[in-house]
């Protein structure tokens, strides 16, 4: 891999009011430039407080620590309002729901201005018409008339296209897009990707990509972080990792995603629930829920470890598990 | 498609649906809008007024026989011609379409015991209570605003924990209790009772205006901070303001042009009702401060009976109050576009 564009060096994030709660427990991600690199997890597993600390965005309750290199300059975590220079200009950030992240009193178009404003030396009709361009640029017709509108005015795939252009508008190396689709509609949920992949390729940006939709994450991704209570317990190439999954959190998560295409009876579903972290258990955290665990899973905490097909696991029984089932795509193949 | 908002506290309860409207359809509705507040807006007065109209009429007590005195030296003849002189025989219908249609000419009629007319009366009075409730509505929000800004960017701080404590209490203090507190604590210290007109001398008027409008403003400025602490808290904490600081928008702006403005919304709702309160509660800190201006003109009216001065007074309050309101509605179509770009009910 080339020197990569991210790097998140052990991350942790905690309670300011608790150290000892972590939503986040020593985490590295990196992304390589142009790379589009997915973190899925379960809802609660740390995802978007990873992403917030990136840009130093965290709630004013938790506290981050670690480091992030973004193009060779390495940026203390710690100090969110150092943070600041990053923000928009290298990383630029897209949102679950794109109603409430637009300020509801401010037409669109000028939301846009605020952003060219702080990050280009542009005049005010300059501003003015890479407005339009941009809007242009992530597919919305009538640029002009969607500029002067209000979030309120817009739907819901508009709006979050507003937002993917208030993210190009500064041409950052890194996209980050936190679970962009999952307040859209299905059919609106395919444009929206799309157009992120044209962008991402067009304008050479990287993306990391959270998301629990493991569908999405194969079709767009190429590697892939499994996030399980706050710690990264798989990673690799998405083929991979959806594929051949060795950690048994990513083999029940991917039997979720296979049976739902099977058509079956009742879904699979992964029992019981993300620890909080006050109860997180001592050995493995993911033990209390796995059909593989023995005795040792509840005392030994597992890290990750390089696999002899690529990538790393986080598991004990690496090895002494049954041959993983066939995953995602081998599953589609076995129904046709 | 209509897009069913979740609505956001800011926008008062209002759905907005989704529209895409020339500017003359947008214009074309805030004139309905106008238009439909101020039909409300005489709905409001002909209930206020035949409501005091019919009140005045109920308690007992008349007042061609107040007039007459106590004593038995006026005949009962005598009392049957003033009544009958006063239009007071007449069905109530009658005399109520009497009065509202002088009224609505300016000519309010002349009281019953002060032999003035009524709108002699009313014209100075109304400006006292007008200065005083002007007075408190500025005093309060001068000092309201700044202090719940700096409350909220410093929330949970030892000041911001103070001010809420302070606010709270002003909320639950009545007006007038807070006017006798002030009386005796100020007593020696400040002029307590009285009145000079600012023509006649303007440090004076100041110094006697000062206890009532602190007295009157107190409770007001304690909800408009704590109404717009709570909004800041809410749009600092908001989705836009992560994505504004998000895109590195300096944190200046961000407080500013995002949490702060809409923040104001609701403050500028509470605002609205309250200036209209503010109004009623003039009528008791006058009385306490022995300030000449309506609550003493009505507190005199009622117990004289003197029917035309103490509806003229209910009148010229409502009229306040409704005008107020439709001030404000107007005031915030124009300043949220959700309510003004919506085919709104008002």
């Amino acid at each position: 891999m080339t020197a990569p564009l991210l790097a998140l060096d052990d991350l942790v994030v905690s309670l300011r009011s608790n150290p000892a709660l972590r939503a986040v427990d020593g985490i590295d991600v990196e992304v390589a430039p142009g790379e589009a690199v997915a973190l899925v997890g379960e809802s609660g597993c740390g995802k978007s407080v990873t992403a917030y600390s990136l840009l130093g965005l965290l709630a004013p309750g938790l506290a981050a620590r670690g480091t992030v290199t973004l193009d060779g300059a390495a940026h203390d975590l710690a100090d969110g309002d150092r943070l600041r220079p990053l923000r928009g200009r290298d990383v630029a950030m897209i949102f679950q729901d794109p109603l409430t992240a637009l300020n509801p009193v401010m037409p669109v178009g000028r939301q846009l201005e605020d952003v060219l404003r702080v990050h280009t030396a542009l005049h005010r009709r300059g501003r003015r018409s890479r407005v339009l361009e941009l809007l242009e640029r992530v597919g919305i017709p009538a640029p002009d008339r969607v500029a002067g509108s209000y979030p309120f005015e817009l739907s819901g795939g508009m709006r979050q296209r507003v937002l993917i252009a208030m993210a190009l508008s500064c041409r950052p190396k890194l996209l980050v897009a936190d679970e962009p689709t999952t307040a859209l509609d299905t059919t609106v949920q395919a444009q929206i990707m799309d157009l992120l992949r044209d962008l991402v390729h067009d304008e050479d940006m990287a993306m990391l990509f959270i998301s629990h939709d493991l569908g999405l994450v194969a079709e767009f991704c190429e590697r892939v972080y499994v996030m399980y209570a706050g710690r990264v317990v798989e990673t690799g190439t998405v083929r991979r990792v959806l594929e051949r999954p060795d950690h048994p959190y990513t083999r029940a998560l991917v039997d979720c995603l296979a049976t739902m295409g099977q058509g079956a009876d009742r879904l699979a579903t992964v029992p019981g629930s993300v620890p909080g972290t006050d109860a997180m258990p001592a050995g493995c955290r993911f033990a209390p829920r796995c059909p593989y665990a023995v005795d040792a899973c509840r005392t030994t905490d597992p890290r990750l470890a390089p696999l002899p097909d690529g990538g790393q696991a986080a598991c004990l029984r690496i090895g002494e598990l049954p041959d993983a089932r066939s995953g995602l795509t081998g599953q589609a193949e076995g129904t046709r | 498609m209509a897009v069913q908002l979740t609505v956001p506290a800011a926008d008062g309860g209002r759905r907005a649906a989704r529209r895409r409207d020339g500017p003359v359809a947008r214009s074309g509705r805030l004139a309905g809008r106008v238009a439909l507040s101020l039909l409300q807006a005489v709905v409001v007065a002909v209930g206020a007024t035949s409501a005091v109209f019919l009140l005045m009429r109920l308690i007992p007590g008349d007042p061609a026989r107040i007039l007459a005195g106590p004593g038995g030296s006026v005949t009962e003849e005598q009392i049957a011609m003033t009544r009958r002189e006063l239009g007071l025989d007449d069905p109530l219908p009658v005399q109520y379409w009497d009065w509202i249609t002088a009224a609505a000419r300016g000519d309010f009629g002349t009281s019953l015991v002060l032999g003035e007319t009524v709108s002699d009366l009313l014209g100075d009075r109304l400006v006292v209570t007008a200065q005083l409730s002007a007075y408190s509505f500025w005093l309060a929000v001068a000092l309201a605003i700044p202090v719940s800004v700096a409350a909220a960017r410093w929330q949970g701080a030892a000041a911001d924990r103070a001010a809420r404590l302070v606010g709270s209490t002003g909320i639950a203090v009545p007006s007038f209790w807070l006017a006798l507190l002030l009386i005796i604590v100020f007593q020696g210290y400040l002029p307590i009772f009285g009145y000079v007109p600012a023509s006649e001398s303007l440090v004076d008027h100041v110094v006697h205006m000062i206890l009532p409008a602190v007295a009157l403003g107190a409770g007001f400025a304690a909800l408009v901070f704590e109404t717009n602490r709570a909004g800041l808290v809410e749009t600092l904490g908001s989705d836009y303001v992560r994505t504004a600081r998000a895109f590195g928008i300096p944190e200046w702006r961000v407080f500013g042009r995002y949490a702060l403005r809409n923040a104001f919304l609701p403050t500028l709702t509470i605002m609205g009702i309250q200036a209209g309160a503010l109004m009623s509660g003039a009528l008791l800190v006058e009385n306490a401060f022995a300030l000449p201006g309506m609550g003493r003109l009505i507190v005199q009216g009622v117990l004289s009976r003197d029917y035309p001065v103490v509806q003229a007074c209910i009148l010229v309050i409502v009229v306040i109050f409704v005008v107020v309101n439709l001030l404000m509605d107007v005031i915030y179509a124009l300043v949220d576009p959700r309510v003004r770009r919506s085919r709104g009910r008002a």
